[in-house]
């Protein structure tokens, strides 16, 4: 279903045409490129900066998500829960402490394994991972095996929202839930991405993902969540040199501009970063 | 800039939707049409309990003070000033057409609610300033539609809001609670113009910078096939002269959706609320 407004000319009603291009296909030309660039290998290569970013904002933002699917009565105890691209279980572990069962479909190994330590260090064993990726564990998985079907921060690696959205209720009795980070960025991140010379979308995610399940006829509840992104200076070093990585081989003179914004922005050894986490989930 | 995250594109579309629906008015859409729509609508919202303002009022309990003052825009005859006046709030209602009015004193009577204020007036000739930071939530349901230039109705909820500030549209298409085939059946070729709130406001609001959390909720309406023919005449009565043919299809139509003499429908709408910028300000 395509939403359109009509507006009456002198040839009779027309369609708007600031709207004759769908959400869908927005997000598909804005994230065909940044997907094709986050391959799995890149995740592979992420893996211990990011399992240090999770660790040291203490699963925040995860906790928070899982409380609010908890209380609006998406996630209960009986729970059978679908985590797509879990990564190394920045959420998985807060679901899975309030869930039966937490089946973690994530492609990249170097992810699925701290995820498995993450799981193991913090008494959690009821966590499934599948070295997978999502199309192929789909294909694969009947009807209505899940209670919930939740994906965190990674909605921009499937340019087919559609598809993804569509597969999610497909597979979950109960409800769905897509999360992203709200905005077009930080305003310090973007300058360092334009300083850097990287041209990556800046299109808001949550917002777009938001209209394109309007416009799929699947109006979602939404909710935000602010919380404060940590790592070390080591591990948003590995960050950024490996953005750059995905456009071009990384210069000297990358790694000194990379070098001076992190010490700008950190205290103590630790680089921090305000983020907004929006939530969006619908009746499957 | 993304254009989609401009004030101006959705201030635009909003105002051409409205511009449109009004274009195609033949009949009494306004004052006169709410008049006509008093008993019906009431009927309507009374039915199942509530259901429709009860659902609201639960969206809305977790994020406000026990005895929370409130303004309902738009109020009709109570379909959420008796549910908001029984979980303790206090409402002031704004509603200009008399059959409304009269509706919502008797509903809320019958409900044992006896604190509560009506301002007999439209929402646009209500001074704002007066009411300064006045309520805990400023909210109005399936109301905004009705207003050309939506973003000052939203920042004049924000001006009498110390706190919270909704807006409920339907959340079943732009055509929420006509889309069941009639339309072309009597308007032939012409587009059914659009009126939900729902996401145009929320866009609208995300793009103003402000950060909306939405809920939402099914809730059930029931009511006799009689009133809903009525609603349903009046209706196409805006945007065209019923003849004795076309009043017969919608009375078959409204009857084959009947049981037990009963139209039974379940409808989705959507809670948008935010913080006015006055919240944690003091006046």
């Amino acid at each position: 279903m395509r939403h359109t407004y009509f507006r009456k000319t002198s040839k009779g009603v027309e369609m708007n045409e600031a709207d004759a291009v769908s959400w869908q296909d927005r997000w598909r030309i804005q994230m065909e490129d940044m997907a094709a660039r986050s391959d799995t290998q890149y995740w592979n290569r992420r893996a211990e900066d990011y399992n240090n970013f999770i660790v040291s904002s203490s699963f925040e933002y995860g906790e928070r998500m899982a409380e609010i699917l908890h209380s609006n009565t998406m996630l209960g105890a009986d729970s059978n829960v679908l985590e797509i691209a879990s990564g190394v279980g920045a959420v998985t572990l807060p679901l899975a402490r309030r869930a039966a069962r937490v089946t973690a479909v994530e492609p990249a190994q170097s992810m699925a394994d701290l995820l498995e330590e993450n799981a193991s260090a913090a008494n959690i064993n009821n966590v499934s991972p599948e070295v997978t990726d999502f199309a192929t564990f789909a294909a694969q998985t009947q009807d209505n095996a899940f209670d919930l079907a939740f994906l965190c921060h990674a909605a921009w690696q499937f340019p087919d929202a559609a598809w993804l959205i569509e597969e999610m209720s497909r597979l979950s009795s109960g409800h769905c839930c897509l999360a992203d980070t709200m905005g077009q960025g930080d305003p310090e991140n973007l300058a360092m991405q334009k300083k850097l010379g990287i041209n990556a979308p800046e299109v808001d995610r949550p917002f777009y993902l938001y209209n394109v399940l309007n416009e799929l006829g699947r109006p979602a509840s939404l909710s935000n969540v602010s919380y404060m992104m940590r790592r070390s200076e080591d591990s948003a070093r590995s960050m950024w040199t490996n953005l750059v990585s995905k456009y071009r081989t990384v210069s000297e003179q990358d790694t000194e501009m990379i070098n001076e914004h992190i010490a700008t922005r950190s205290t103590n050894g630790v680089y921090e970063v305000p983020a907004t986490m929006t939530m969006m989930w619908w009746k499957a | 800039m993304d254009e989609r995250l401009s004030v101006a594109h959705w201030d635009g579309l909003w105002e051409q939707r409205w511009d449109t629906r009004e274009s195609l008015y033949v009949g009494s859409a306004h004052m006169g049409y709410w008049q006509a729509r008093a008993e019906d609508f009431s009927v309507g919202r009374k039915a199942c309990d509530y259901d429709f303002g009860r659902k609201i009022t639960e969206v809305l309990t977790p994020f406000l003070p026990a005895k929370a003052e409130v303004l309902d825009v738009g109020c009709g005859p109570g379909s959420i000033l008796v549910p908001m006046g029984q979980a303790g709030w206090r409402v002031t209602a704004v509603e200009p057409a008399e059959e409304m009015i009269r509706q919502l004193r008797a509903n809320a009577e019958l409900a044992g609610i006896e604190d509560y204020t009506v301002i007999p007036s439209i929402w646009q000739d209500v001074d704002t300033e007066s009411l300064n930071g006045h309520f805990d939530l400023a909210l109005s349901a399936i109301t905004m539609w009705m207003f050309r230039d939506l973003r000052t109705q939203l920042e004049r909820l924000e001006t009498v809001s110390r706190d919270l500030c909704c807006v409920v549209g339907g959340a079943g298409g732009e055509t929420s609670g006509h889309s069941d085939g009639m339309w072309s059946a009597i308007m032939g070729d012409v587009p059914q113009p659009g009126y939900s709130e729902f996401p145009l406001a929320f866009n609208l609001l995300y793009a103003m910078g402000r950060n909306p959390e939405v809920r939402i909720v099914d809730y059930s309406t029931k009511r006799s096939v009689e009133s809903k023919i009525h609603q349903q005449k009046l209706f196409y009565a805006k945007y065209t002269q019923l003849t004795p043919s076309t009043e017969r299809m919608i009375e078959d139509n409204v009857m084959a959706s009947a049981s037990d003499d009963l139209v039974h429908e379940n409808c989705k709408a959507s809670v948008i609320f935010w913080k006015s910028p006055k919240a944690g300000v003091t006046n």
